[in-house]
């Protein structure tokens, strides 16, 4: 009997009864109940399911995945570009600790240098010096453009770089002229050593060291210190043309010379605080007239 | 549509997808709120399963993309919930639609009877639970339960007979 209910209930939930297994189904005792379990069942219905929304809401979510699986690799493309930036300055600020400083003076202006290990730089009119400052213990180098003295404190290997060459020292007083037309070194205290070429001189105290049309000559010094510290330039058989070039880094003058011989030579000095003075010095032992005119001097043979 | 399907290797066609979507959407909610409740958003639950039907698109054949969606929406439910009682909600707005001719006792029995059965359907295993209501609620015949649930239609059958039974001895009393 109770197979046969089983039977019938089993068909009655599968919606599968015939007319006749249904009369014996609903003389079931327990008829009542089942109908009133499976009736009231439907009250606990779960909500709504609406299909077109919700393929909607995936296909828009397709969509944004999309676009946002592109972000995130932008977003890392980002990241991998920002930890490079980081790792390249950390490397930049151990390895090179690029803090470059430079000094430059104008035309007839000088300026005292104090470099981090207390060496003096006296840097002379129109020129140029730059040297990594934070590199200073490691690396005593610096670059030159122009005219400076120097006095170096005892210690590692000090190296000027010009566009001639290299003045290596250890520890010594030093003036360094690298002008664009013509390039001296002359040392005044200890011995330096000048790379230019390829090749290497080693300068001694009081010497003089020129380079001049590509021809090297040493000669002695009695000064102990530069002459354009003394406020004056000394000139040995020297070009006009490089006289007056001279002339122009102590004063701010240009000067009309269509009538003078640039080529002659002149052998001499002037000083830098005084113009009509300077002028005299050199216009005087070549023969020639100046005559100043507003920031122009004209020079004519007499 | 099983001869089209079979003709088309993977889901990542867009008609593909959506008509598998028309077909099995419904019945993975369903199969999702009376196994879990709605505590568990089966909606939610249904939409994560297609877009990572989307996602795996070109690994899946139509014809395995039903047994893939089950058992993605059942894992990640699973692993949200662990054998946690799951109460299943009656609609009360059902009853208010004939307030009008119920007797505030009637209306009181009704919500006794209702609790109980609340109660009884937590206290189903969730396997018995599903079947049932899929059957009573849902309408579905044995054999559709059995597919989606991926058993016997003997199974289903044993399922809803004993779910019944259980039912009727909870509420009742019997």
């Amino acid at each position: 009997m109770n197979i046969k209910k089983e039977y019938l209930i089993n068909k009655w939930l599968n919606n599968e009864l015939t007319e006749e297994e249904l009369k014996a189904f609903k003389k079931l005792d327990d008829y009542d109940s089942y109908m009133k379990i499976s009736e009231k069942a439907k009250y606990f219905k779960c909500p709504d399911f609406n299909t077109n929304d919700s393929l909607k809401n995936i296909e828009s979510n397709i969509k944004a995945k999309k676009s946002s699986s592109y972000k995130i690799r932008y977003q890392y493309l980002a990241a991998v570009a920002a930890i490079l930036i980081v790792a390249f300055s950390i490397f930049k600020i151990f390895n090179n600790n690029s803090d470059i400083k430079t000094f430059k003076t104008e035309v007839a202006k000088t300026q005292t240098i104090n470099l981090p290990d207390n060496s003096i730089v006296n840097l002379s009119a129109n020129s140029l010096i730059s040297f990594d400052n934070s590199a200073w213990d490691t690396k005593r180098n610096l670059t030159l453009e122009g005219e400076a003295f120097f006095d170096v404190e005892k210690g590692k290997k000090f190296t000027v770089e010009t566009s001639y060459g290299k003045i290596q020292v250890l520890g010594t007083q030093f003036n360094v002229k690298a002008r664009k037309y013509g390039f001296e070194v002359a040392c005044y205290e200890g011995s330096v050593q000048i790379n230019v070429d390829d090749r290497i001189y080693v300068l001694e105290e009081k010497n003089h060291f020129t380079l001049k049309n590509k021809n090297i000559s040493k000669s002695k010094t009695v000064f102990k210190s530069p002459d354009w510290k003394r406020n004056s330039t000394i000139l040995k058989s020297t070009s006009l043309d490089v006289v007056l070039k001279e002339f122009k880094n102590y004063y701010d003058v240009d000067f009309e010379t269509s009538t003078v011989d640039m080529s002659r030579q002149y052998t001499g000095s002037f000083i830098h605080n005084d113009l009509e003075n300077a002028l005299k010095s050199i216009t005087l032992p070549l023969d020639l007239t100046y005559e100043i005119k507003k920031e122009k001097v004209v020079l004519k043979a007499k | 549509m099983k001869k089209a399907h079979s003709l088309v290797k993977n889901c990542c066609e867009k008609s593909v997808f959506s008509k598998l979507h028309q077909r099995y959407a419904k019945d993975l909610h369903d199969f999702i709120y009376y196994k879990f409740g709605e505590e568990h958003n089966p909606k939610d639950k249904v939409q994560e399963a297609f877009l990572k039907l989307w996602e795996n698109c070109k690994k899946i054949v139509p014809g395995k993309a039903k047994s893939y969606l089950f058992s993605v929406a059942n894992n990640t439910t699973l692993n949200v919930i662990k054998h946690k009682k799951v109460v299943l909600n009656y609609e009360l707005n059902f009853k208010q639609k004939n307030s009008d001719n119920q007797d505030p006792q009637f209306v009181l029995e009704e919500k006794e009877y209702l609790d109980k059965y609340q109660i009884a359907i937590s206290n189903l295993t969730e396997e018995k639970r599903v079947a049932f209501l899929l059957n009573r609620v849902e309408g579905k015949k044995h054999k559709e339960i059995a597919e989606i649930l991926g058993i016997s239609k003997k199974a289903v059958e044993k399922r809803i007979y004993t779910a019944l039974e259980q039912l009727r001895k909870e509420i009742e009393g019997i």
